[in-house]
């Protein structure tokens, strides 16, 4: 048997060579340090392998070693920081000048090392197996969920992250899987640090405000030639037929193959627009189906008109997939697969745009175009928020509860997560918005109140609108479910702003969703997992299920009653009432479980003539007896007079044929009486 | 139309619905002739407040008219979200009551009867108009009750006023027409559009129902242009997202309308 120290001194070899090893500030900064450094030369040396130390961290470490006061600022409760940075420093440098440890510095990386590792492990997480020593369990779990991320691209290497315990080893930072303390739900995107600079726009701090138009002497319209530029290069392109008009302007296909360009009307040619396009050209935004401005459109004299973009080909969302009889016209073959992929499809342009700083700000279905799942476009991409440049637009079903009825400002990533949340709610139960439901105040209120009426669990409204919906929430997996729930209603976990999914958790709950139903594990479950619109809910495991014995749909056993289910038993046979002519229905409950026959008269007719009309007095037992409305109507059809006795005297006089013999009787019955009887 | 399908439309469809209830008048005055060749006959009639001369062949108001409303379903129809989301209604005013013509439905359960039932409109009798707006705004509020029970968003709904005339059913009706609609315009709950046919009608009647925009009268018989122009702004609001403010067209306006 091998003891510890042997198991743990083969681990660190096989760290040492098989990964790329590096180092944060915190695990410089440990009881165990000096003895892991003991540990792990003699394997460097063997190996001719090399710590890697970003140069953020030897700025802070000789930060910390050089200014006591700095320590204390940072760390108060380690007396020992500054005497322990001191000595990491000359660690690093005695490594250095060994080789056994190499600095890694790139001035782009910025001053945070936590950023600089992500940065470094998404850029060479395709090249390398990638350890982090590091005590900092957040940044061990952002590192680590890099490597969760991408675990469907084939070619990424394995990412683990490691801590120096007291004896100078390393040891799992996490107990096991489940006891992760990675958040729950990621609301910020961490790994939007991997974005090159190039591509990414700043944070905005304040909305900027420019007023009034720029001279504009002529706006250049189809056939004729306008120039495009971007940073140096200057192209002259041929505006071809209009496409399209809109409220801002038009657009037009150019000579150039799949590129047209964005004209404005003149009043809406302003300076804001202007710096709003030029800011958003310093940047390389290159996601396929995302339309966004690709060079200024300048017409004769040079002055700005516009922009060039790519073409986008394919319906709009709301006249599509949000309407289910449109949906059904242009997606026939379309399946749950579909919807789902059309979801993951548009996450990942979301979470590209995200990365990027770049907020949609309008998210709707009218500016989202669908091909196919696969191939999805988004236009109107110049009035996405970039930096201080607003996007001064929104549609109030897509606003969050917290921007509602106010005019829209900057916006935040947690604000356009409602948003997105929204939007795919509404592809999973096409059309229909999250907070539509029954006796509900209204779509606005309604969100304003965080009123959310689909059920999770045991925890439900009971206002889920009517129609297919339940049944479209029902076969949803439970994550997405919790999502949405979490999101949508007023004391969730995700309600608040900064609480809420980002486009990277939806896309991981979305990218599961789809790999179980391509799969096949959920439609062995259950054959309408793959129904856009199911007609039932979700089968249950822990239920029996039984066909109805009149519509043969399957329902849990357990709300069958005699083999039929409640909306068979509600329904049946449409008839008419014999009294007033209503429509009457006889239901299967009568019919096969109470098994009697059907009423001839509707309730309220039943009730009318059994309603009292008057009271007379008798005139044999000078009691007082009622004559109901339908007894009136007897007598009156059929041409009598109302009754004078009451109906037990009337009974008895049927019965007593000597108080029959004050009335009249006809001769001939009369001599036949008499002889009866034996007179 | 039977109960099943009205749940069916109302459940299944989730688009936001536009209501719209076109209230309109076919009293007697509506069978005025206003162009084609004609005959006079040399009869003289009195009805619905005055002398007619009686003629043969030519066009009359209503004709005009129902083709308007046939032009209206038309292109409701021939627009792809309109279509799933615009519900229409139609009360007349004629005679001494005003008539349900065609109930709430989506447009396509409509079909079968519409054309029939528009084509069947004849112009008779008085104007029991404040009748028949009570009985648009109590339709509007059962369907709009109906979005509600079913959990179906909606947009306010429109009541499309026309009339040539002046009201002469109970003044009692009229006044609590006028109420209710100004109660519900004052909030948005109702947009209301009158519209005046020719020169003979109360446009002082007309915008007492309208608190919020004056009422607009015909440029002669121009109710395609009207009509084409209630049908855009229809495909236009089934487009936005309720809860948004929709801006009417109003240069498209000049095309059928004026002060």
């Amino acid at each position: 048997m091998k003891n510890r120290q042997e198991i743990q001194t083969e681990f660190l070899e096989t760290c040492v060579r098989d990964f790329k090893i590096f180092i944060d500030t915190s695990s410089f900064l440990e009881d165990g340090t000096d003895k892991f450094f003991q540990n792990i030369v003699p394997i460097l040396e063997r190996h001719r392998k090399a710590l890697i130390v970003p140069l953020s961290v030897c700025n802070e470490l000789k930060k910390l070693a050089e200014d006591p006061a700095y320590c204390r600022k940072k760390y108060q409760n380690n007396p020992n920081l500054n005497r322990m940075a001191i000595n990491a420093f000359k660690t690093i440098m005695r490594l250095r000048n060994a080789n056994l440890l190499e600095v890694y510095g790139d001035p782009d990386d910025g001053n945070f090392a936590d950023n600089v590792f992500l940065h470094v492990f998404t850029k060479k997480r395709m090249q390398y197996n990638l350890l982090l020593v590091t005590q900092d369990r957040a940044l061990a779990s952002a590192a680590m969920n890099l490597g969760k991320d991408t675990g469907a691209v084939r070619g990424v290497k394995r990412i683990l992250a490691q801590r120096i315990n007291r004896y100078g080893f390393l040891q799992k930072i996490f107990d096991n899987r489940d006891n992760q303390p990675a958040p729950h739900v990621e609301t910020v995107e961490t790994s939007s640090w991997d974005i090159p600079l190039n591509e990414r726009f700043a944070f905005a701090k304040e909305i900027v405000r420019i007023e009034g138009l720029l001279p504009v002497s002529s706006v250049p319209t189809a056939g004729e030639t306008v120039t495009a530029v971007r940073n140096n290069d200057r192209k002259q392109i041929r505006l071809l037929e209009e496409l399209g008009a809109g409220g801002e302007g038009s657009v037009y296909k150019t000579n150039v193959d799949g590129i047209v360009a964005k004209i404005y009307k003149p009043e809406k040619i302003t300076q804001l627009r202007y710096e709003k396009i030029k800011l958003m050209l310093t940047k390389d935004i290159d996601c396929p189906g995302v339309c966004f401005p690709l060079a200024l459109v300048l017409n004769q004299r040079d002055e700005f008109v516009g922009y060039i973009m790519r073409a986008a080909k394919g319906r709009d969302l709301g006249k599509s997939v949000f309407m289910p009889m449109l949906l059904k016209k242009y997606f026939p073959a379309w399946t749950r697969k579909d919807t789902v992929r059309l979801c993951v499809t548009i996450l990942q342009k979301f979470k590209y745009l995200h990365d990027r700083n770049v907020i949609l700000g309008d998210i709707n279905p009218y500016n989202i175009l669908v091909v196919s799942p696969e191939e999805v476009y988004f236009v109107d991409t110049d009035s996405y928020q970039v930096e201080g440049f607003v996007c001064p637009v929104g549609m109030p079903l897509f606003t969050a509860p917290e921007l509602q009825k106010k005019t829209y400002g900057l916006r935040t990533l947690g604000n356009e997560n409602f948003a997105v949340a929204t939007l795919l709610f509404m592809i999973m139960h096409p059309g229909k918005p999250p907070y539509a439901m029954q006796d509900g105040e209204g779509i606005i209120e309604n969100i304003i109140k965080g009123d959310f009426s689909y059920p999770l669990g045991e925890r439900k409204t009971g206002k889920v609108p009517m129609g297919p919906w339940r049944f479209c929430w029902s076969h949803l997996t439970y994550k997405i479910k919790e999502a949405f729930y979490e999101t949508f209603w007023r004391d969730g976990m995700y309600h608040a702003e900064k609480k809420r999914p980002s486009t990277g958790h939806w896309l991981r709950l979305f990218n599961d969703y789809l790999n179980l139903l391509e799969s096949g594990k959920m439609s062995a479950q259950d054959e309408e997992t793959l129904l856009i619109f199911p007609t039932r809910f979700k089968r249950d495991k822990n239920k029996t299920y039984a066909k109805c014995k009149l519509c043969g749909k399957e329902y849990d056993e357990e709300s069958l009653e005699q083999g039929i289910c409640r909306t068979c038993l509600n329904d049946g046979q449409k008839y008419h009432c014999e009294r007033c002519g209503c429509e009457m229905i006889y239901t299967n409950y009568q019919k096969y479980i109470r098994k009697i026959e059907r009423y001839k008269i509707c309730r309220e007719c039943y009730e009318e003539i059994n309603t009292i009309c008057e009271k007379r007095k008798c005139k044999d037992c000078r009691r007082k007896f009622e004559i109901t409305f339908g007894e009136k109507e007897f007598y009156e059809k059929n041409g009598l007079s109302l009754p004078t006795r009451c109906k037990e005297c009337r009974e008895k006089l049927k019965n007593n044929p000597k108080r029959q013999s004050h009335q009249h009787i006809p001769e001939k019955q009369f001599w036949k009486l008499i002889k009866n009887k034996g007179y | 139309m039977n109960d099943l399908l009205r749940k069916e439309d109302l459940e299944i469809n989730p688009t936001p619905r536009v209501p719209i209830c076109l209230c309109l008048d076919v009293s007697s005055s509506m069978g005025r002739i206003v162009g084609g060749d004609v005959r006079d006959t040399g009869r003289r009639e009195f009805r619905d407040g005055q002398w007619w001369n009686i003629v043969e062949g030519g066009v009359t108001a209503i004709q005009e008219m129902i083709g308007g409303v046939q032009l209206f379903y038309d292109n409701l129809l021939d627009d792809d979200v309109a279509r799933y989301s615009a519900e229409v209604c139609v009360v007349t005013f004629g005679g001494t009551a005003p008539k349900l013509i065609i109930d709430f439905a989506n447009l396509d359960r409509q079909e079968g009867e519409r054309q029939q039932k528009i084509s069947g409109l004849t112009a008779n009798g008085g104007t029991p108009m404040g009748e028949a707006v009570n009985m648009a705004l109590d339709c509007l509020e059962a369907r709009k009750k109906d979005y509600k029970d079913k959990g179906v968003d909606y947009y306010q709904p429109w009541l499309v006023l026309m009339t040539d005339g002046e009201p002469n059913g109970s003044a009692s009706e009229l006044q609590r027409a006028i109420d209710r609609t100004n109660d519900l315009a004052k909030v948005r709950k109702l947009t209301v559009f009158p519209i005046g046919i020719g020169d003979e009608a109360d446009m002082n009647c007309l915008a007492k129902f309208s608190p919020r925009r004056p009422p607009l009268r015909l440029k002669g018989m121009n109710f395609k242009e009207f009509f084409e122009w209630l049908s855009r702004s229809v495909s236009r609001t089934s487009q936005s997202m309720p809860g948004d403010t929709v801006k009417l067209d109003l240069d498209g306006i000049k095309k059928w309308g004026e002060l």
